[in-house]
């Protein structure tokens, strides 16, 4: 190799301004490649995450449950679950076998009652006497209604004696307990005797012994594998399924074989999961792709900028090479020498960054083998490609400057390209398509729909239509402005002289600043929109944080311990054909029911109307209820007093709310609940700490699937961040456009000034020039993003059905910002243009 | 008489700019023997820089025809015409910069000249030859514009070429500065290479063993 190409690694520091950009350039293309695969994964393992932490963790790993089995089978049953679960990875097994539910005999008593057996059963339990480990364990509920005491033998003194009264399990239950909850919790709504609180046996051979003949082929049994550590990544969901299907299908066989397979269920509940979390992995990559390869462009289009300069400073050697007989492909080459390194670094840079920065950006750090080295070949690929534009780019400009002279025709013919109307049919496709899909049904009801890559890809291309067409316009601007003439102000013309100059750079800085400004407030918009759907969503579909039923007596009365009432309110729920009527208690409601962004004070007006009047019920009427008065099964008439379009529990269906204090008799009311303001946690630690029973106990934060909507959320987070990417990239071509002008900005202006140009007309031209830049991007991609976030909010909601749909949140304080740093960065970028004039010294500017 | 190194026989040259074209040569016709100086003499515009990109195969010339070495180069491909360049051709140009490497010290820049042309080093008595001896090892920005400007000769002569082209290479320096130049350039000529100067430098067109003076882009005189 010749000297001049040995040598161009070296040569780059001669020019430390484009090696700054190049790494520049190259750590952001790197970044925006490697960010996009490490997003979508780590989409596909909050999605793990997300349907994990949904269920209980005991069967996210497969189970097998057998009903009305013999205790015999049922012991073949776990053997088999035990050696097929070794085989198969799965070391732990945690096996249950239940007698049936009778009134076993109690030395007299006969209390419903089961017996059973389960492994480590009696460390998850709190004893309140005994704790001896040789006999039976009671659950005090049943111990008190029978009157068992220590010691006490059943079934004729032939079990093991009661050697510990346990706390009942109630819920919400310990992780332990809940893929067991409907056998061990009794369900005081089902029919006597179908359900009841388990006495413990110390172990499953005394089980056996004691049960095997009484329990006939009525026994049950459950097998559960728990698992150290529930998978975190798609991959690592899917191999557990894997490993579980091999381990069910081994059980299932040998007991098919046997003819025991008739009364068992073994599921691997956590497949559908894996298969949403890998759906939810690939739209988010889809939806991300556009937009990461119209990033990636916007970078290359940058490399080839900076590869541009660089071949306007190297052009006296560039030239002086292919005198001596260097072609276009060698000084291509020459340019790759002197650019990689600084590429190379930036590439890596943006890698490191990319996996650093992924808990800020990203919905989880948790990522699938292989996903790293993935990434790695994107940002390599992305090294690649801006190697061979750099080298494209200097070959095509030696062949133009050196060879042929020809004009670019091509760059014309680009030009001609009507790129805008072909982004906005394409936005209309994708709208159109988002709103012809039609709503699936699950059991008659719908489902959350999806999200669509195609769908998810319209704000984007919204904002990419109205950058392209800021672009043309601007470009037609800059070309009529040749024909203005300003002078009366002469910042004004200045200022358009130069844009007029630079129409290249300042059609790019455009094309970047609006696609910026637009995809980070739609981006903004649309995830914010949907977070706020599901957390109102949420909200109206439980009533508060979180809620439980509770037993009519406790509604009735009103009365709760302090501790409770603090921060509770009783509801009543009472269903007459389609209304949902609630019967609240106005001192305590609005403080406790989740209102959202309804105003307290508003709704407090609204319910102090609804007291007793002795006459028809004064009712809040919600919906589309008749405004008369109405008469209503079981509360009487009632006579609408306010109305409102929404409340919590009924949404924004029908019914009244009505106040106990104007319903005569409060037992005619369906179920009670308990709302709290505060997590289920503290609301059942306070319910079990004032002995008050409860059932089907929800909190707002899981009340709804929301992986519909965080897909969006995440996709859109994405965006925002590719939004900050290019907005530092539009920065950085604004500084770049300054200074590779500036010292012919700097003899013109100080030459200007020598003339007579007032510094303040200097600064005013500066300020004009580069605000009407950055004013045109910030204004075009905030309106974009706003009206497209507005449009884009509904469209994309996963729930329609469930109101109030998605909508647009208030976007301005996010404008606000953008305006505010943008003028920031105009600012910056004057005072060093306008220095770089000041501190000109003409002299040496002219000699050149 | 010799075979003369460049024939060139009714070349015309056109520039086509936005108000359209413009003629830069016409109709113009002479020989440049294989030795001495060739001076391309005239006024700015003349064509003379025109002509001198032509032969150094930098431009196409519009109509006529230019021979080097016998061959007819106006149909050689961008191929032939960089490996005639490589082979055959030595270019300086105007101003002193322009014929270096800048990040290369001043015997890098000799030995990337004769790489460029398929020789491994220049000679290692070239910067004595030169008259700035002990300077290899100085950095290009070291030097004063003649000096530069006669390393640039240095470095044509480092190619072992057929033919050096130097285009007003005493129009950046002083006189004497220029008068180094001047000797450099006789000294080429003495050593066997042919050298064609486009210029306006009286003193350079003295050493001129044949003058060729343009005008209007046409051949005015010759005089040997």
């Amino acid at each position: 190799m010749q000297l001049p190409w040995r040598a161009a690694p070296r040569a780059a520091v001669s020019g430390p301004l484009t090696v700054l950009v190049a790494f520049v350039a190259a750590l952001l293309l790197s970044f925006v490649g490697a960010a996009a695969v490490l997003h979508a994964d780590s989409a596909g393992s909050a999605a793990v995450g997300y349907q994990a932490g949904r269920l209980c963790p005991q069967t996210v790993p497969p189970v097998i449950d057998g009903n009305k089995v013999t205790v015999a089978d049922a012991n073949r049953i776990l053997a088999l679950a035990r050696d097929s679960g070794r085989a198969n990875g799965f070391p732990t097994l945690v096996g249950a076998v239940y007698s049936p539910v009778r009134q076993w005999d109690f030395n007299g008593p006969h209390p419903w009652s089961q017996f059973a057996y389960r492994d480590g059963a009696r460390d998850n339990l709190k004893v309140l006497s005994g704790g001896g480990q040789d006999g039976l364990w009671v659950p005090k509920s049943i111990a008190d209604d029978a009157g068992i005491k220590l010691g006490d033998r059943g079934l004729n003194g032939t079990l093991p004696p009661v050697t510990a009264i346990y706390a009942d399990i109630a819920e919400p239950v310990p992780d332990y307990w809940c893929s067991e909850q409907q056998r061990v919790v009794p369900n005081p709504l089902a029919t006597e005797g179908a359900t009841a609180a388990p006495i413990w046996f110390p172990s499953l051979r005394e089980f056996t012994e004691h049960m095997d003949s009484l329990s006939d082929n009525a026994a049950a049994v459950s097998a559960r594998f728990p698992v150290e550590r529930l998978p975190a990544t798609t991959e690592e969901a899917a191999a557990l399924v894997d490993r579980g299907k091999r381990m069910l299908d081994g059980v299932v066989g040998t007991l098919r074989a046997e003819e025991k397979a008739r009364f068992v269920i073994a599921a691997n509940y956590f497949a559908k999961p894996v298969e949403v979390a890998r759906a939810a992995s690939d739209t988010v990559w889809s939806a991300v792709l556009p937009l990461t390869v119209i990033s990636l462009l916007v970078g290359l289009a940058g490399v080839g900028a900076v590869t541009v300069q660089w071949f306007q400073r190297r052009h006296a050697e560039l030239r002086l090479l292919w005198a001596r007989g260097a072609g276009p492909v060698a000084l291509g080459w020459r340019a790759v020498l002197e650019l990689a390194l600084p590429l190379l670094v930036g590439a890596g840079a943006g890698l490191a960054a990319a996996r650093l920065a992924l808990p800020w950006y990203a919905p989880s750090s948790d990522l699938t083998d292989g996903t790293g080295a993935l990434a790695s070949a994107v940002a390599g690929g992305v090294f690649v490609a801006a190697l061979v534009v750099v080298g494209a780019v200097a070959a095509t400009r030696a062949h133009r400057a050196f060879q042929t002279g020809a004009a670019r025709r091509s760059a014309r013919a680009w030009r001609l390209v009507p790129w805008e109307l072909i982004t906005a049919v394409l936005a209309y496709l994708a709208w159109a398509r988002r709103e012809s899909t039609p709503t699936k049904l699950a059991f008659g009801q719908p489902l959350p729909e999806t999200a669509d890559a195609v769908g998810l890809a319209f704000p984007l291309l919204v904002v990419l239509t109205v950058a392209l067409v800021t672009v043309r316009l601007a470009r037609w601007g800059l070309r009529a402005a040749h024909r203005v003439r300003l002078w009366r102000v002469p910042a004004a013309q200045l200022a358009l002289r130069r844009l007029a100059a630079a129409a290249g750079s300042v059609v790019g800085i455009l094309l970047v600043g609006t696609l910026a400004v637009g995809t980070l407030t739609v981006g903004v918009g649309v995830a914010d929109a949907q977070r706020a759907a599901l957390d109102t969503k949420s909200g109206l579909f439980v009533g508060a944080e979180s809620a439980a039923l509770i037993p009519t007596r406790v509604g009735v009365s009103g009365q709760l311990p302090p501790a409770l009432a603090a921060h509770s309110t009783l509801v009543g729920v009472l269903k007459t054909g389609q209304n949902i009527n609630l019967v609240i208690d106005p001192a305590t409601f609005t403080r406790s029911a989740w209102l959202g962004d309804r105003d307290p004070a508003d709704t407090q007006a609204q319910l102090d109307v609804l007291g007793g009047t002795g006459g028809p019920v004064p009712a809040l009427r919600v919906g589309r209820t008749p405004e008369a008065t109405t008469t209503l099964p079981r509360l009487g008439q009632v006579k609408p007093v306010e109305q409102v379009g929404s409340f919590p529990l009924i949404g924004t269906g029908q019914g009244y709310v009505v106040s106990r204090a104007a319903v005569r008799d409060l037992k005619q009311v369906d179920v009670w609940q308990i709302w709290s303001n505060q997590p289920l946690d503290t609301l059942i630690r306070d319910l079990d700490a004032a002995g008050i029973h409860h059932l089907q106990s929800r909190s707002r934060d899981k009340a709804l699937d929301g992986l519909p909507f965080l897909t969006v959320t995440w996709t859109f987070d994405f965006v925002t961040a590719l939004g900050v990417v290019l907005a530092v990239v539009a920065a950085a071509a604004l500084v770049l456009a300054v200074e590779v002008r500036r010292r012919q900005n700097a003899l013109a202006g100080a030459l200007a000034t020598r003339m007579g140009l007032r510094q303040r007309t200097l600064v005013a031209s500066h300020l004009t020039e580069l605000g009407g830049l950055a004013g045109v991007s910030v204004a075009a991609g905030s309106a974009a993003g706003v009206v497209c976030a507005a449009v884009s909010a509904p469209l994309l909601d996963p729930s329609p059905w469930l109101r109030p749909v998605a909508g647009a949140p208030d976007l301005l304080p996010l404008v606000s910002t953008t305006t505010g740093v943008a003028a920031v960065v105009v600012a910056l970028v004057c005072w060093t243009a306008v220095r770089s004039v000041t501190t000109a010294r003409v002299g040496e500017l002219i000699r050149g | 008489m010799a075979e003369p190194l460049y024939e060139l026989r009714g070349v015309h040259v056109d520039y086509r700019t936005p108000t359209g074209v413009v003629p830069a040569v016409s109709d113009v016709s002479f020989d440049v023997p294989a030795d001495g100086i060739t001076v391309l003499a005239g006024p700015s515009g003349s064509g003379k820089s025109t002509l001198l990109r032509v032969l150094g195969l930098v431009d196409r010339h519009t109509a006529g025809t230019v021979r080097l070495q016998g061959r007819d180069v106006g149909g050689l491909g961008h191929r032939a015409r960089r490996q005639t360049r490589r082979d055959r051709i030595a270019v300086v140009f105007q101003a002193p910069p322009d014929n270096l490497i800048g990040h290369l010290t001043v015997a890098q820049n000799l030995r990337a000249s004769a790489q460029s042309a398929g020789r491994a080093d220049a000679d290692p008595d070239i910067l004595d030859w030169l008259g700035i001896p002990g300077t290899g090892s100085w950095r290009v920005a070291a030097l004063s514009g003649g000096q530069q400007q006669r390393l640039a000769f240095g470095c044509a002569l480092a190619r072992e070429p057929d033919v050096v082209l130097a285009d007003e290479p005493t129009s950046q320096l002083d006189a004497a500065s220029a008068a180094l130049v001047l000797d450099v350039l006789g000294r080429l000529a003495d050593s066997g290479v042919a050298v064609v100067a486009a210029s306006h430098d009286p003193d350079l067109v003295a050493i001129g063993t044949r003058v060729v003076r343009l005008r209007e882009g046409r051949v005015q005189g010759e005089a040997a």
